[in-house]
Protein backbone atom coordinates (compact mmCIF):
# COMPACT_ATOMS: atom_id res chain seq x y z
CA UNK A 1 0.00 0.00 0.00
CA UNK A 2 1.83 2.99 0.94
CA UNK A 3 5.40 3.53 2.46
CA UNK A 4 4.20 3.71 5.71
CA UNK A 5 4.67 -0.34 5.51
CA UNK A 6 8.23 0.48 5.22
CA UNK A 7 8.81 2.44 8.37
CA UNK A 8 10.79 1.27 11.48
CA UNK A 9 9.27 -0.17 14.27
CA UNK A 10 11.07 2.42 16.40
CA UNK A 11 9.28 5.15 14.13
CA UNK A 12 5.83 3.27 14.11
CA UNK A 13 6.15 3.57 17.75
CA UNK A 14 6.69 7.10 17.37
CA UNK A 15 4.11 7.68 15.44
CA UNK A 16 1.59 5.45 17.22
CA UNK A 17 2.57 7.10 20.51
CA UNK A 18 2.24 11.05 19.13
CA UNK A 19 -1.14 10.29 18.22
CA UNK A 20 -1.46 9.67 21.72
CA UNK A 21 0.29 12.45 22.96
CA UNK A 22 2.20 10.05 24.75
CA UNK A 23 5.67 11.09 23.55
CA UNK A 24 7.67 13.74 25.53
CA UNK A 25 7.73 17.12 24.61
CA UNK A 26 11.45 16.63 22.92
CA UNK A 27 10.55 14.03 21.15
CA UNK A 28 7.24 14.96 19.92
CA UNK A 29 9.09 18.35 18.55
CA UNK A 30 12.12 16.57 16.92
CA UNK A 31 8.99 14.26 15.05
CA UNK A 32 7.45 16.96 14.16
CA UNK A 33 10.13 18.54 12.58
CA UNK A 34 10.94 15.25 10.59
CA UNK A 35 7.31 14.65 9.81
CA UNK A 36 7.66 18.13 7.82
CA UNK A 37 10.35 17.11 5.71
CA UNK A 38 9.54 13.06 5.34
CA UNK A 39 6.12 12.69 3.24
CA UNK A 40 6.15 8.92 3.51
CA UNK A 41 6.06 9.56 7.67
CA UNK A 42 3.28 12.14 7.38
CA UNK A 43 1.45 9.63 4.84
CA UNK A 44 2.18 6.98 7.51
CA UNK A 45 0.96 9.13 10.36
CA UNK A 46 -2.44 9.55 8.46
CA UNK A 47 -3.06 6.29 7.70
CA UNK A 48 -2.29 5.32 11.43
CA UNK A 49 -4.28 8.33 12.38
CA UNK A 50 -7.45 7.00 9.98
CA UNK A 51 -7.21 3.42 11.22
CA UNK A 52 -7.46 4.27 15.23
CA UNK A 53 -10.36 6.32 14.01
CA UNK A 54 -11.85 3.44 12.65
CA UNK A 55 -11.65 1.13 15.10
CA UNK A 56 -12.98 3.90 17.90
CA UNK A 57 -16.00 4.04 15.95
CA UNK A 58 -16.95 0.66 16.86
CA UNK A 59 -20.28 0.98 18.94
CA UNK A 60 -20.36 0.13 22.78
CA UNK A 61 -21.92 -3.43 23.13
CA UNK A 62 -24.96 -3.16 24.93
CA UNK A 63 -25.54 -5.41 27.82
CA UNK A 64 -26.94 -8.78 27.13
CA UNK A 65 -28.35 -8.94 30.64
CA UNK A 66 -27.18 -7.96 34.36
CA UNK A 67 -24.21 -9.83 35.48
CA UNK A 68 -25.26 -9.18 39.42
CA UNK A 69 -23.88 -12.07 41.26
CA UNK A 70 -26.47 -13.99 43.54
CA UNK A 71 -25.55 -15.67 46.92
CA UNK A 72 -25.28 -19.44 45.21
CA UNK A 73 -23.05 -18.22 43.00
CA UNK A 74 -19.95 -17.08 45.28
CA UNK A 75 -21.24 -20.40 47.68
CA UNK A 76 -23.47 -17.85 50.25
CA UNK A 77 -26.07 -19.78 51.60
CA UNK A 78 -28.61 -18.06 53.93
CA UNK A 79 -28.45 -19.79 57.20
CA UNK A 80 -31.84 -20.69 59.19
CA UNK A 81 -32.67 -17.93 61.88
CA UNK A 82 -31.95 -20.10 64.87
CA UNK A 83 -28.16 -19.56 63.96
CA UNK A 84 -27.09 -16.43 65.44
CA UNK A 85 -28.97 -17.31 68.45
CA UNK A 86 -26.97 -21.23 68.76
CA UNK A 87 -23.76 -19.40 68.07
CA UNK A 88 -24.14 -17.16 70.93
CA UNK A 89 -25.59 -19.81 72.95
CA UNK A 90 -22.31 -21.79 72.29
CA UNK A 91 -20.02 -18.96 73.15
CA UNK A 92 -21.64 -18.21 76.64
CA UNK A 93 -21.74 -21.94 77.60
CA UNK A 94 -18.18 -22.29 76.70
CA UNK A 95 -17.55 -18.96 78.73
CA UNK A 96 -19.43 -20.03 81.30
CA UNK A 97 -17.60 -23.71 81.59
CA UNK A 98 -13.89 -22.02 81.45
CA UNK A 99 -15.42 -19.84 84.28
CA UNK A 100 -16.04 -22.71 86.30
CA UNK A 101 -13.35 -25.27 85.50
CA UNK A 102 -11.27 -21.34 86.55
CA UNK A 103 -12.87 -21.18 89.62
CA UNK A 104 -12.56 -25.03 90.62
CA UNK A 105 -8.93 -24.33 89.96
CA UNK A 106 -8.39 -21.70 92.47
CA UNK A 107 -10.41 -23.34 94.84
CA UNK A 108 -8.47 -26.37 94.45
CA UNK A 109 -5.29 -24.26 94.75
CA UNK A 110 -6.47 -23.04 98.26
CA UNK A 111 -7.82 -26.32 99.40
CA UNK A 112 -4.13 -27.61 98.74
CA UNK A 113 -2.84 -24.18 100.62
CA UNK A 114 -4.94 -24.96 103.78
CA UNK A 115 -4.48 -29.03 103.35
CA UNK A 116 -1.91 -29.77 106.05
CA UNK A 117 -4.26 -27.84 108.69
CA UNK A 118 -7.09 -29.00 107.07
CA UNK A 119 -6.69 -32.53 107.96
CA UNK A 120 -5.91 -31.46 111.57
CA UNK A 121 -8.85 -29.40 111.52
CA UNK A 122 -11.07 -32.36 110.73
CA UNK A 123 -10.00 -34.61 112.67
CA UNK A 124 -9.88 -32.28 115.50
CA UNK A 125 -13.57 -30.73 115.29
CA UNK A 126 -15.07 -33.74 114.69
CA UNK A 127 -13.85 -35.36 117.95
CA UNK A 128 -13.60 -32.75 120.03
CA UNK A 129 -17.57 -32.14 119.80
CA UNK A 130 -17.98 -34.25 123.40
CA UNK A 131 -15.63 -32.37 125.16
CA UNK A 132 -16.25 -28.59 124.06
CA UNK A 133 -16.44 -27.96 127.62
CA UNK A 134 -12.74 -29.28 128.18
CA UNK A 135 -11.81 -27.13 125.25
CA UNK A 136 -13.37 -23.99 125.71
CA UNK A 137 -11.83 -23.67 129.38
CA UNK A 138 -8.38 -24.22 127.34
CA UNK A 139 -7.42 -27.49 127.71
CA UNK A 140 -7.23 -29.12 124.38
CA UNK A 141 -6.99 -25.67 122.12
CA UNK A 142 -7.78 -26.29 118.47
CA UNK A 143 -7.08 -24.04 115.30
CA UNK A 144 -9.87 -22.84 113.62
CA UNK A 145 -12.75 -24.10 115.41
CA UNK A 146 -15.63 -22.12 116.38
CA UNK A 147 -15.93 -23.08 120.09
CA UNK A 148 -18.49 -20.66 120.91
CA UNK A 149 -20.46 -22.10 118.50
CA UNK A 150 -19.44 -25.82 119.44
CA UNK A 151 -20.42 -24.84 122.70
CA UNK A 152 -23.83 -23.68 122.27
CA UNK A 153 -24.82 -26.98 120.52
CA UNK A 154 -23.25 -29.36 123.31
CA UNK A 155 -24.82 -26.96 125.88
CA UNK A 156 -27.86 -28.41 123.93
CA UNK A 157 -27.00 -32.03 123.49
CA UNK A 158 -26.60 -31.96 127.60
CA UNK A 159 -29.48 -30.49 128.62
CA UNK A 160 -31.15 -34.16 128.21
CA UNK A 161 -31.85 -36.34 131.53
CA UNK A 162 -29.67 -39.05 130.59
CA UNK A 163 -26.62 -36.20 130.64
CA UNK A 164 -27.06 -35.41 134.12
CA UNK A 165 -27.45 -38.37 135.39
CA UNK A 166 -24.01 -39.66 133.43
CA UNK A 167 -22.27 -35.98 135.06
CA UNK A 168 -22.55 -37.51 138.15
CA UNK A 169 -21.25 -40.82 137.35
CA UNK A 170 -18.61 -39.52 136.13
CA UNK A 171 -17.71 -36.91 138.53
CA UNK A 172 -17.68 -39.63 141.03
CA UNK A 173 -15.70 -42.30 138.53
CA UNK A 174 -13.14 -39.57 136.90
CA UNK A 175 -12.89 -35.60 138.57
CA UNK A 176 -10.33 -34.92 136.74
CA UNK A 177 -10.11 -31.81 134.01
CA UNK A 178 -9.00 -34.56 131.23
CA UNK A 179 -12.14 -36.47 132.33
CA UNK A 180 -14.11 -33.90 131.70
CA UNK A 181 -14.14 -34.31 128.36
CA UNK A 182 -16.42 -37.80 128.70
CA UNK A 183 -18.56 -35.57 130.47
CA UNK A 184 -20.60 -34.49 127.49
CA UNK A 185 -19.84 -37.48 125.23
CA UNK A 186 -21.58 -39.62 127.84
CA UNK A 187 -25.55 -38.18 127.15
CA UNK A 188 -24.93 -39.31 123.74
CA UNK A 189 -24.79 -42.89 124.53
CA UNK A 190 -26.39 -42.99 128.00
CA UNK A 191 -26.83 -46.61 127.81
CA UNK A 192 -23.14 -47.75 127.62
CA UNK A 193 -22.05 -45.19 129.69
CA UNK A 194 -24.61 -45.96 132.64
CA UNK A 195 -24.07 -49.43 132.52
CA UNK A 196 -19.95 -49.78 132.13
CA UNK A 197 -19.11 -46.91 134.54
CA UNK A 198 -19.51 -49.03 137.54
CA UNK A 199 -17.45 -51.92 136.03
CA UNK A 200 -14.39 -50.21 135.95
CA UNK A 201 -14.65 -47.69 138.85
CA UNK A 202 -11.97 -45.06 139.42
CA UNK A 203 -9.82 -45.12 136.46
CA UNK A 204 -10.60 -42.78 133.10
CA UNK A 205 -10.61 -45.93 131.09
CA UNK A 206 -14.28 -46.65 132.35
CA UNK A 207 -15.20 -43.55 130.96
CA UNK A 208 -13.97 -43.49 127.37
CA UNK A 209 -15.43 -47.16 126.75
CA UNK A 210 -18.85 -46.10 127.87
CA UNK A 211 -18.40 -43.25 125.26
CA UNK A 212 -16.69 -45.07 122.66
CA UNK A 213 -18.16 -48.25 123.63
CA UNK A 214 -15.17 -50.00 121.93
CA UNK A 215 -12.31 -51.23 122.83
CA UNK A 216 -10.43 -49.10 120.82
CA UNK A 217 -11.34 -46.35 123.33
CA UNK A 218 -9.95 -48.27 126.07
CA UNK A 219 -6.81 -49.12 124.75
CA UNK A 220 -6.31 -45.40 124.06
CA UNK A 221 -7.13 -43.79 126.99
CA UNK A 222 -5.27 -46.14 128.80
CA UNK A 223 -2.20 -45.28 126.69
CA UNK A 224 -2.30 -41.42 127.01
CA UNK A 225 -4.80 -41.33 129.48
CA UNK A 226 -3.59 -37.63 130.40
CA UNK A 227 -5.35 -35.52 127.75
CA UNK A 228 -6.10 -36.26 124.11
CA UNK A 229 -8.69 -38.78 123.30
CA UNK A 230 -10.15 -37.01 120.96
CA UNK A 231 -8.86 -38.63 118.35
CA UNK A 232 -9.75 -42.15 119.80
CA UNK A 233 -13.20 -40.59 120.65
CA UNK A 234 -13.86 -39.89 117.08
CA UNK A 235 -15.25 -43.24 115.59
CA UNK A 236 -18.16 -42.39 118.06
CA UNK A 237 -18.95 -39.10 117.34
CA UNK A 238 -18.44 -38.78 113.77
CA UNK A 239 -22.91 -39.41 112.57
CA UNK A 240 -23.29 -36.98 114.98
CA UNK A 241 -24.86 -33.33 112.53
CA UNK A 242 -22.52 -31.26 114.64
CA UNK A 243 -19.01 -32.64 112.83
CA UNK A 244 -20.81 -31.05 109.83
CA UNK A 245 -22.17 -27.96 110.59
CA UNK A 246 -19.02 -26.92 112.04
CA UNK A 247 -17.62 -23.60 109.81
CA UNK A 248 -14.76 -23.92 108.33
CA UNK A 249 -12.49 -20.67 107.29
CA UNK A 250 -10.65 -20.49 103.88
CA UNK A 251 -11.68 -23.91 102.99
CA UNK A 252 -13.84 -25.35 100.81
CA UNK A 253 -16.60 -28.05 101.80
CA UNK A 254 -16.16 -31.45 99.66
CA UNK A 255 -19.79 -30.30 98.87
CA UNK A 256 -19.04 -27.68 97.03
CA UNK A 257 -16.37 -29.11 95.43
CA UNK A 258 -18.67 -31.57 94.14
CA UNK A 259 -20.62 -29.26 93.01
CA UNK A 260 -18.55 -27.49 90.87
CA UNK A 261 -17.37 -30.93 89.69
CA UNK A 262 -21.19 -31.43 88.10
CA UNK A 263 -21.39 -27.86 86.77
CA UNK A 264 -18.09 -28.52 84.90
CA UNK A 265 -19.33 -31.78 83.48
CA UNK A 266 -22.49 -30.28 82.85
CA UNK A 267 -21.50 -27.34 81.26
CA UNK A 268 -18.54 -29.29 79.20
CA UNK A 269 -21.42 -31.47 77.88
CA UNK A 270 -23.66 -28.82 76.72
CA UNK A 271 -21.12 -26.60 74.69
CA UNK A 272 -20.18 -29.52 72.91
CA UNK A 273 -23.49 -30.35 71.95
CA UNK A 274 -24.54 -26.93 71.14
CA UNK A 275 -20.89 -26.18 69.23
CA UNK A 276 -22.07 -30.03 67.29
CA UNK A 277 -25.25 -28.26 67.02
CA UNK A 278 -23.90 -25.09 65.31
CA UNK A 279 -22.15 -26.38 63.22
CA UNK A 280 -24.47 -28.87 61.68
CA UNK A 281 -27.07 -26.19 61.41
CA UNK A 282 -24.55 -24.20 59.80
CA UNK A 283 -23.39 -27.26 57.34
CA UNK A 284 -27.58 -27.43 56.80
CA UNK A 285 -28.13 -27.14 53.37
CA UNK B 1 -9.34 11.39 22.71
CA UNK B 2 -10.79 7.70 20.70
CA UNK B 3 -13.67 6.17 21.56
CA UNK B 4 -16.29 5.76 24.36
CA UNK B 5 -14.79 7.01 27.91
CA UNK B 6 -15.61 5.28 30.82
CA UNK B 7 -15.91 6.97 34.06
CA UNK B 8 -16.63 4.24 36.61
CA UNK B 9 -15.01 7.07 39.33
CA UNK B 10 -17.63 6.67 41.97
CA UNK B 11 -18.04 8.79 45.60
CA UNK B 12 -18.93 5.62 47.10
CA UNK B 13 -16.78 3.16 45.52
CA UNK B 14 -14.13 2.91 48.57
CA UNK B 15 -17.01 2.59 51.15
CA UNK B 16 -18.71 -0.17 48.52
CA UNK B 17 -15.14 -2.09 48.22
CA UNK B 18 -14.76 -2.34 51.95
CA UNK B 19 -17.93 -3.22 52.29
CA UNK B 20 -17.88 -6.22 49.93
CA UNK B 21 -14.62 -7.13 51.35
CA UNK B 22 -16.41 -7.84 54.07
CA UNK B 23 -18.55 -10.14 52.43
CA UNK B 24 -21.42 -7.87 51.47
CA UNK B 25 -22.93 -8.80 47.93
CA UNK B 26 -25.48 -6.25 47.36
CA UNK B 27 -22.18 -3.73 47.67
CA UNK B 28 -20.84 -5.77 45.52
CA UNK B 29 -23.62 -5.92 43.07
CA UNK B 30 -23.44 -1.96 42.86
CA UNK B 31 -19.99 -2.20 41.70
CA UNK B 32 -20.68 -4.38 39.42
CA UNK B 33 -23.73 -2.70 37.96
CA UNK B 34 -21.38 0.76 37.60
CA UNK B 35 -18.50 -1.73 35.90
CA UNK B 36 -20.36 -4.40 33.66
CA UNK B 37 -20.81 -2.92 30.73
CA UNK B 38 -17.30 -1.83 30.76
CA UNK B 39 -15.95 -5.86 31.78
CA UNK B 40 -18.53 -7.04 29.26
CA UNK B 41 -17.51 -5.22 26.43
CA UNK B 42 -14.21 -5.90 26.71
CA UNK B 43 -14.82 -10.10 26.64
CA UNK B 44 -16.42 -9.49 23.69
CA UNK B 45 -13.77 -7.62 21.83
CA UNK B 46 -11.68 -10.34 23.22
CA UNK B 47 -13.79 -13.10 22.56
CA UNK B 48 -15.52 -12.67 19.54
CA UNK B 49 -18.86 -13.93 20.84
CA UNK B 50 -21.98 -12.93 23.23
CA UNK B 51 -21.90 -16.67 24.37
CA UNK B 52 -18.21 -16.58 25.45
CA UNK B 53 -18.09 -13.31 26.41
CA UNK B 54 -21.40 -13.55 29.06
CA UNK B 55 -19.47 -16.72 30.73
CA UNK B 56 -15.95 -14.61 30.67
CA UNK B 57 -17.49 -11.52 32.26
CA UNK B 58 -19.90 -13.66 34.58
CA UNK B 59 -16.59 -15.78 35.95
CA UNK B 60 -14.68 -12.53 36.24
CA UNK B 61 -16.78 -11.20 38.60
CA UNK B 62 -17.53 -14.48 40.54
CA UNK B 63 -13.91 -14.65 40.61
CA UNK B 64 -13.31 -10.78 41.75
CA UNK B 65 -15.75 -11.24 44.45
CA UNK B 66 -13.98 -14.18 46.02
CA UNK B 67 -10.79 -12.39 45.35
CA UNK B 68 -11.73 -9.19 46.62
CA UNK B 69 -9.18 -9.31 50.09
CA UNK B 70 -6.40 -9.67 47.32
CA UNK B 71 -7.33 -5.85 46.13
CA UNK B 72 -4.88 -3.63 47.61
CA UNK B 73 -5.92 -0.36 45.97
CA UNK B 74 -5.54 2.13 42.98
CA UNK B 75 -7.54 1.65 39.33
CA UNK B 76 -10.77 -0.28 40.72
CA UNK B 77 -11.94 -0.89 37.27
CA UNK B 78 -8.26 -1.88 36.01
CA UNK B 79 -8.28 -4.80 38.98
CA UNK B 80 -11.55 -5.62 37.43
CA UNK B 81 -11.06 -5.39 34.01
CA UNK B 82 -7.63 -7.51 34.22
CA UNK B 83 -9.97 -10.22 35.67
CA UNK B 84 -12.10 -10.22 33.05
CA UNK B 85 -9.00 -10.47 30.81
CA UNK B 86 -7.35 -13.31 32.88
CA UNK B 87 -10.91 -15.26 32.41
CA UNK B 88 -10.71 -14.62 28.30
CA UNK B 89 -6.72 -15.67 28.09
CA UNK B 90 -7.63 -19.39 29.89
CA UNK B 91 -10.94 -19.90 28.19
CA UNK B 92 -8.79 -18.93 24.64
CA UNK B 93 -5.81 -21.50 26.63
CA UNK B 94 -8.56 -24.08 27.20
CA UNK B 95 -9.49 -23.94 23.56
CA UNK B 96 -5.94 -23.59 22.27
CA UNK B 97 -5.50 -27.58 23.78
CA UNK B 98 -7.94 -28.74 21.16
CA UNK B 99 -7.04 -27.23 18.01
CA UNK B 100 -3.19 -27.02 17.02
CA UNK B 101 -3.12 -22.67 17.14
CA UNK B 102 -0.33 -20.84 19.10
CA UNK B 103 -1.74 -18.26 21.73
CA UNK B 104 -0.63 -15.16 19.59
CA UNK B 105 -2.43 -16.22 16.53
CA UNK B 106 -5.92 -17.30 18.62
CA UNK B 107 -8.54 -15.25 17.10
CA UNK B 108 -12.38 -16.31 16.36
CA UNK B 109 -11.63 -15.99 13.30
CA UNK B 110 -9.35 -17.53 10.79
CA UNK B 111 -6.07 -15.54 10.12
CA UNK B 112 -5.25 -16.36 6.78
CA UNK B 113 -8.95 -15.20 5.82
CA UNK B 114 -8.91 -14.11 2.08
CA UNK B 115 -10.96 -11.93 -0.01
CA UNK B 116 -13.35 -14.32 -0.51
CA UNK B 117 -13.34 -15.40 2.85
CA UNK B 118 -14.12 -11.51 3.51
CA UNK B 119 -16.81 -11.46 0.66
CA UNK B 120 -18.53 -14.70 2.48
CA UNK B 121 -18.77 -12.46 5.57
CA UNK B 122 -20.32 -9.73 4.20
CA UNK B 123 -22.75 -11.48 2.40
CA UNK B 124 -23.79 -13.14 5.46
CA UNK B 125 -25.70 -10.07 6.39
CA UNK B 126 -28.06 -7.70 4.76
CA UNK B 127 -25.94 -8.35 1.52
CA UNK B 128 -23.88 -5.61 -0.34
CA UNK B 129 -26.45 -4.10 -2.10
CA UNK B 130 -28.68 -3.57 0.87
CA UNK B 131 -26.50 -3.30 3.61
CA UNK B 132 -25.15 0.63 4.88
CA UNK B 133 -22.13 1.41 4.05
CA UNK B 134 -21.90 2.03 7.33
CA UNK B 135 -22.45 -1.36 8.85
CA UNK B 136 -20.12 -2.93 6.47
CA UNK B 137 -17.24 -0.81 8.02
CA UNK B 138 -18.29 -1.99 11.22
CA UNK B 139 -18.06 -5.90 9.90
CA UNK B 140 -14.59 -5.22 8.25
CA UNK B 141 -13.51 -3.50 11.48
CA UNK B 142 -14.62 -6.18 14.07
CA UNK B 143 -12.91 -9.14 11.29
CA UNK B 144 -9.45 -7.52 11.70
CA UNK B 145 -9.65 -6.84 15.18
CA UNK B 146 -10.61 -10.18 15.75
CA UNK B 147 -7.27 -11.26 13.46
CA UNK B 148 -5.27 -9.84 15.73
CA UNK B 149 -3.24 -11.74 18.07
CA UNK B 150 -4.88 -11.80 21.39
CA UNK B 151 -2.12 -9.47 22.81
CA UNK B 152 -2.29 -6.98 20.57
CA UNK B 153 -6.03 -6.62 20.34
CA UNK B 154 -6.44 -6.60 23.44
CA UNK B 155 -4.60 -3.21 23.90
CA UNK B 156 -6.00 -1.75 20.68
CA UNK B 157 -9.43 -2.63 22.32
CA UNK B 158 -8.30 -1.15 25.65
CA UNK B 159 -6.53 2.30 24.27
CA UNK B 160 -8.51 2.96 21.19
CA UNK B 161 -11.97 1.25 21.36
CA UNK B 162 -12.81 1.72 25.30
CA UNK B 163 -9.97 4.58 25.56
CA UNK B 164 -7.72 3.97 28.52
CA UNK B 165 -4.74 5.23 28.83
CA UNK B 166 -1.44 3.72 28.63
CA UNK B 167 -1.02 4.34 32.00
CA UNK B 168 -4.37 1.81 32.99
CA UNK B 169 -4.01 -0.40 30.11
CA UNK B 170 -0.39 -1.67 31.14
CA UNK B 171 -2.19 -2.07 34.87
CA UNK B 172 -4.76 -3.99 32.84
CA UNK B 173 -2.22 -6.53 30.88
CA UNK B 174 0.14 -6.27 33.84
CA UNK B 175 2.92 -4.69 31.39
CA UNK B 176 5.28 -2.16 31.59
CA UNK B 177 4.45 1.54 29.35
CA UNK B 178 6.89 0.47 26.73
CA UNK B 179 5.20 -2.85 25.74
CA UNK B 180 1.74 -1.09 25.85
CA UNK B 181 3.42 1.68 23.26
CA UNK B 182 5.04 -1.29 20.82
CA UNK B 183 1.91 -3.54 21.23
CA UNK B 184 0.06 -0.65 20.28
CA UNK B 185 1.69 0.11 17.40
CA UNK B 186 1.97 -3.35 15.78
CA UNK B 187 -1.92 -3.29 16.73
CA UNK B 188 -2.51 -0.07 14.63
CA UNK B 189 -0.06 -1.47 11.42
CA UNK B 190 -1.74 -4.65 11.24
CA UNK B 191 -5.26 -3.30 11.39
CA UNK B 192 -4.34 -0.53 8.71
CA UNK B 193 -2.67 -3.62 6.75
CA UNK B 194 -5.87 -5.98 7.20
CA UNK B 195 -8.57 -2.50 6.24
CA UNK B 196 -6.75 -2.46 3.34
CA UNK B 197 -7.83 -5.42 2.03
CA UNK B 198 -10.95 -4.56 2.72
CA UNK B 199 -10.55 -1.35 -0.03
CA UNK B 200 -11.82 -2.89 -2.35
CA UNK B 201 -14.98 -4.41 -0.71
CA UNK B 202 -16.01 -0.67 0.54
CA UNK B 203 -14.54 1.41 -1.64
CA UNK B 204 -16.09 4.63 -0.54
CA UNK B 205 -15.05 3.47 3.13
CA UNK B 206 -12.02 3.36 3.16
CA UNK B 207 -9.84 5.66 1.26
CA UNK B 208 -6.48 6.23 3.09
CA UNK B 209 -4.66 6.59 0.32
CA UNK B 210 -6.65 9.74 -1.45
CA UNK B 211 -6.95 11.83 2.02
CA UNK B 212 -2.84 11.42 2.09
CA UNK B 213 -2.58 12.61 -1.21
CA UNK B 214 -4.71 15.55 -0.11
Amino acid sequence: MTKGNQLSNRDLERLSAYLDGALSEKEASRLEARLREEPTLQQALQELKKTAQMVASLSEISLPRSFTLTPEMVGIRDRPRIYPVMRLATALATFAFFAVVGIDAITNFALNGALAPASKEQVAMEAPAPAADTLATGATPVEGLDLEEYRIEQEEVAASEIAAEAENEMDRAAPSGVLGLTEETQPLVPQEGKTEAPELPGTPTSVASGTAGGELAVDAVEAEPELTPTIEIQPTYTPMPTSTSIPLRGTVQPEQRSILRVAEFGLGGVALLLAGLTLWIARKD
Amino acid sequence: MLGARYDGANVDETTLIRQAQRGDLEAFNRLVITYQKQVYNLAYRLMGDQASAEDATQEAFISAFRGLRGYRGGSFRAWLLRIVRNACYDEFRRRQRRPTTSLEELSPFNGDATPDSIGELIDKGEGPETATEEAELRRAIEDCLNRLPLDYRTIAVLVDIQGYDYREAATVIDKPLGTVKSRLARARARLRDCLQQYRELLPTAFRLEDETRK
